[in-house]
């Protein structure tokens, strides 16, 4: 296995919440509607100072080096490859959705065909030198994209001025290749609205 | 606005590095960049129809405070502006004729008012130039506003037996006219918040500014936001300043006589203006002025009221137009043409049963012909519908506004075929050819063989849109320095060397490469040398004549049709009225309506449009009625909740429940765009054959505000008009009377 290990970085306080990320990744990708490979919750919190900022969290696969997903499929379909991502081999995916269960992120979704799909880190992009399609089209430069074990990489000398981000349930130990700037600070006020995924109410405000 | 891309970009790396703090006020938090973790920003939440309010507590502070740019207030004249470093400057110091019995009362005091004798100066065109009357700074005598290089800003006295004050002075009474609390209690806003944004506001010299759209002032009290914003740019000399108040995207000429081709010169145009016809929607003409009320006064009537509102200071108005066709006043529409717009949809209040009847009625409407991609709100009335082309099959050379601060424009062009119709001379069914084939069908000058002269005097055809947006794009081309032409490898590359045959002869072989290199980098963009200077203005333009009004000698004597109230020339806070410019609240009681409304841009539609796109749908699948979580509480409404909002005269726009924070008391909100009626909801038959509808376009919510009760049935009684600016005559969006509760 080479020493490459492909993450991404997401500094919410530049995501403005246009979802031009969530569009591009469908249309690249040729998402299915009511599916989606990356999305954006959004909710109103109360800042520190009292005031209402609105809060805008990219999600997706976090591309686990400890991926259950990975653990728990029984064909091997999904696995994870040389860059470090975690892929899905359709060939080999039985639809079991063992893998759906296991992922604490949610992330994972059925085709009608009965195969699983998620986010690739735009694998048929990243492999012939592009960035994936929601860090290329991202407006305020939130989403940065790279080689975690190179030094000299955009995405590492962001992160060693960050201190190493933070992840999305950090206890469960899977160490995610996506990782925030932000994201406990933001996590840390109270929400003041309901959670929209895109604009749809994924959690309601129970006020 | 920052939720433009560009705009976006620019603004959160400024915010990001400390360089850039931003107050957004606004109803809603619907501003992108105000994320939690962002430094520098924060979202202050104001009551709708409440922005000139908050610009009064703003100019009263600072006058206070004396944080004022007094020179830049002062200057009389640009050329004494531009001399002293800045770029624009003020008519506060004018002296203002406040003596009632004075014939010229509320008028500019002129030279002549003041028994001065002044040489006359004429401008380029020969016309007298007015002679205002200031106190002359250095000397505190009266002297002709080109006398001298500063007035005084505190005058209130006699000038020649006539009592005048300067604008300013008068400025200082009207923003004194509430209290800072009483500002507070209006719009919502903190004493402390008032307090503190206008000492940041007078804490950067002129490298401040206020970016506002249109969407502040779209209240029927909106003129007053837009004159305090002026007030506000200018008390701290921002004007043409960078960083401050500087235009965006300057352009050369390309649609007009440009550097190749006289595009702005139509050979035989009729000699039709304002000065010898009347627009249909009632603006630019005062009543008074109107042959009706000349005609009606002759007869013996006194103090005639029209049966629709007339707006002297107002533009040109979709919406008003509207109102005037389906009323059939002041005159009769025979023809409508409608190109890409949803006037019935995006007119607050008219998308109603009794405005759609009419519309369709030949006897009000005999023919109504629209050119469009859609079958939207607007369309689906029309007689006849014209296909039209998308904006990858169509040409144009927009001003770029946000999305470009230096000089230059883009261009968009046809980069493929159209899928309208082909018609048989091989062009495709669009706006433009509809135009030139009618124009030429009417013998209308302008269209058809020899309607373009070049720059040598040759003539050329329209008849199609590459035969005019080329030439432009030529223009563009030639514009200061002539690009270089286009390598033939970048013209394989793109394919530019396979372009119909009609774009290449609509320029010379010459200009067809230039055109090329432009069209393959999608416009042309100079050095940002050419828009900023070193000494802070703005490099171009700062000459040019550059004027804020402090006094307004328009508004001011803009005599109400029905009331012949006037406002004053000054701006300050003035409630919500009706048309005849009485308060809305001694027509109906605000106890019991207490809610106000407001609209923001919509995060996953275009204005009206994209509804039809299952992506943006899936994305967003409707609009919300967004209540502030204490209003919500008190009313017993939970997130999710079907809601209700209503007019007093019973108008009902029905939605879910957004309960949220990040809305202000007092009012509710939501996304424009959603609660479509047609745009691919509807069925539709052409030629017997049936497009079904889809229901999902229709979903969510649009504000069905109130027509005016001063209006509508009372100068006539079938006629229907809308809330709208008493100066601007754009139509009341936000504000408003509403009482909300559980649907």
């Amino acid at each position: 296995m080479s020493e490459k290990k492909l993450g991404m970085l997401i500094d919410l306080s530049l995501c403005i919440g246009c979802n031009a990320c969530t569009v591009a990744c469908k249309r690249e990708n040729d998402v299915s509607l009511g599916a989606f490979n990356t999305w954006i919750e959004s909710f109103d919190v109360e800042r520190p100072d009292g005031r209402i900022a609105r809060a805008n969290v990219p999600k997706q696969c976090n591309h686990c080096e400890d991926a259950p997903c990975v653990k728990v499929c029984p064909t091997n379909a999904s696995y994870r490859a040389d860059d470090g991502t975690v892929q899905i081999d359709q060939d080999k995916c039985i639809g079991c959705k063992y893998c759906m269960a296991a992922c604490p992120y949610q992330v994972r979704y059925q085709l009608e065909s009965g195969e699983v799909q998620k986010c690739t880190f735009c694998h048929h992009r990243t492999s012939v030198g592009l960035l994936p399609a929601c860090v290329s089209t991202c407006v305020g430069y939130a989403r940065t994209f790279g080689d975690l074990n190179d030094p000299e990489s955009d995405i590492s000398k962001r992160l060693a001025e960050a201190k190493g981000g933070e992840v999305l349930y950090e206890d469960l130990g899977l160490h995610p290749a996506l990782r925030y700037i932000g994201l406990n600070e933001t996590e840390a006020m109270p929400v003041a609205s309901a959670i929209h995924r895109g604009g749809n109410v994924m959690r309601p405000y129970e006020g | 606005m920052i939720n433009f891309q560009s705009s976006g970009k620019r603004t959160l790396a400024n915010l990001a590095a400390g360089k850039l703090k931003i107050d957004v006020i606004d109803c809603t938090l619907a501003n992108g960049s105000v994320t939690p973790t962002i430094p520098g920003i924060n979202w202050i939440p104001i009551k709708p129809a409440t922005n000139a309010a908050f610009c009064a507590a703003l100019v009263q502070k600072i006058i206070a405070d004396k944080t004022y740019d007094a020179d830049a207030l002062s200057f009389t004249t640009q050329k004494a502006a531009v001399a002293g470093g800045y770029g624009a400057y003020t008519n506060a110091t004018y002296l203002v004729i406040v003596d009632e019995g004075h014939p010229n009362h509320l008028k500019l005091m002129r030279a002549a008012d003041a028994g001065i004798d002044a040489p006359e100066e004429k401008d380029k065109d020969g016309k007298a130039l007015d002679q205002f009357v200031v106190i002359d700074a250095a000397t505190g005598q009266p002297a002709v506003h080109s006398a001298c290089g500063k007035g005084a800003l505190e005058f209130e006295g006699e000038v020649n037996g006539v009592k005048v004050r300067t604008g300013f002075s008068l400025l200082k009474d009207s923003v004194n006219e509430y209290t800072m609390e009483e500002y507070s209690e209006i719009t919502g806003v903190s004493v402390e918040d008032l307090e503190r944004i206008a000492k940041e506001y007078t804490s950067h010299g002129t490298r401040a500014g206020i970016c506002h759209k249109g969407g502040s002032a779209a209240s029927v009290n909106g003129i007053d936001t837009v004159m305090g914003a002026a007030v506000l740019h200018a008390i701290i000399g921002a004007n043409q300043m960078i960083g401050g108040n500087a235009p965006n995207s300057p352009a050369p000429t390309t649609a007009g006589n440009g550097a190749r081709y006289k595009l702005g010169t139509i050979a035989g145009k009729p000699d039709v203006s304002t000065k010898n016809a009347t627009y249909i929607s009632r603006t630019v003409k005062a009543w008074e002025k109107t042959d009706e009320y000349k005609n009606r006064v002759a007869a013996g009537e006194k103090d005639p009221k029209p049966l629709m509102p007339w707006f002297g200071n107002g533009a040109a108005s979709d919406s008003q137009a509207l109102l005037s066709i389906v009323n059939r006043y002041p005159y009769q529409a025979k023809i409508l043409t409608s190109f890409m717009c949803n006037t019935l949809q995006a007119t607050p209040g008219a998308m109603r049963d009794e405005v759609v009847e009419r519309l369709c009625d030949p006897e009000v409407l005999p023919l109504h012909i629209v050119c469009d991609v859609f079958v939207g709100e607007h369309a689906q009335y029309a007689d006849y519908i014209v296909p039209d082309v998308t904006p990858y099959e169509s040409f144009g050379l927009p001003t770029t506004g946000t999305t470009f601060t230096g000089y230059g424009t883009t261009v968009r062009w046809q980069v493929k075929e159209p899928e309208s119709m082909l018609l048989d001379d091989g062009r495709h069914a669009s706006w433009e050819t509809f135009l030139a084939d009618v124009a030429q069908a009417c013998e209308l000058p302008g269209w058809g063989e020899n309607a373009i002269k070049d720059a040598d005097g040759k003539a050329w055809p329209l008849r199609d849109a590459c035969d005019f947006y080329l030439k432009a794009v030529a223009n563009l081309a030639y514009a200061e320095e002539p690009v270089a032409d286009i390598s033939d490898e970048e013209m394989r590359v793109q394919a530019l060397d396979e372009l119909p045959e009609s774009f290449k002869a609509a320029v010379t072989a010459e200009e067809w490469p230039k055109v090329l290199n432009v069209l393959s980098r999608g416009g042309r963009y100079w050095p940002m040398s050419y828009v900023h200077d070193a000494d802070g203005r703005r490099s171009r333009g700062f000459e040019k004549e550059n004027q804020t009004y402090y006094y307004s000698e328009k508004r001011a004597l803009n005599k109400n049709c029905y009331s012949g109230k006037r406002l004053p020339g000054v701006f300050g806070y003035n409630p919500e009225t009706f048309t005849d410019l009485s308060p809305m609240t001694d027509h109906f009681s605000r106890e019991e309506y207490p809610f106000g409304a407001s609209e923001h841009k919509p995060r996953f539609r275009s204005i009206s449009m994209l509804s039809n796109s299952p992506v943006m749908r899936d994305l967003c699948s409707h609009n919300y009625i967004e209540l502030n979580r204490e209003d919500a509480a008190a009313l017993g409404i939970k997130d999710g909740d079907k809601v209700r909002a209503t007019t007093p005269l019973g108008d009902v726009s029905e939605g879910i429940a957004m309960v949220r924070a990040g809305q202000t008391k007092g009012a509710f909100a939501l996304a424009f765009g959603y609660g479509h009626q047609n745009y691919g909801a509807q069925d539709i038959e052409v030629d017997g054959a049936v497009t079904k509808g889809d229901p999902a376009v229709a979903a969510g919510v649009r504000i069905h505000q109130m027509l005016d009760p001063t209006v509508t049935g009372v100068t006539g009684d079938d006629v229907i008009s809308i809330i709208a600016e008493n100066d601007a005559a754009s139509p009341g969006r936000c504000g408003g009377m509403f009482k909300i509760e559980k649907a």
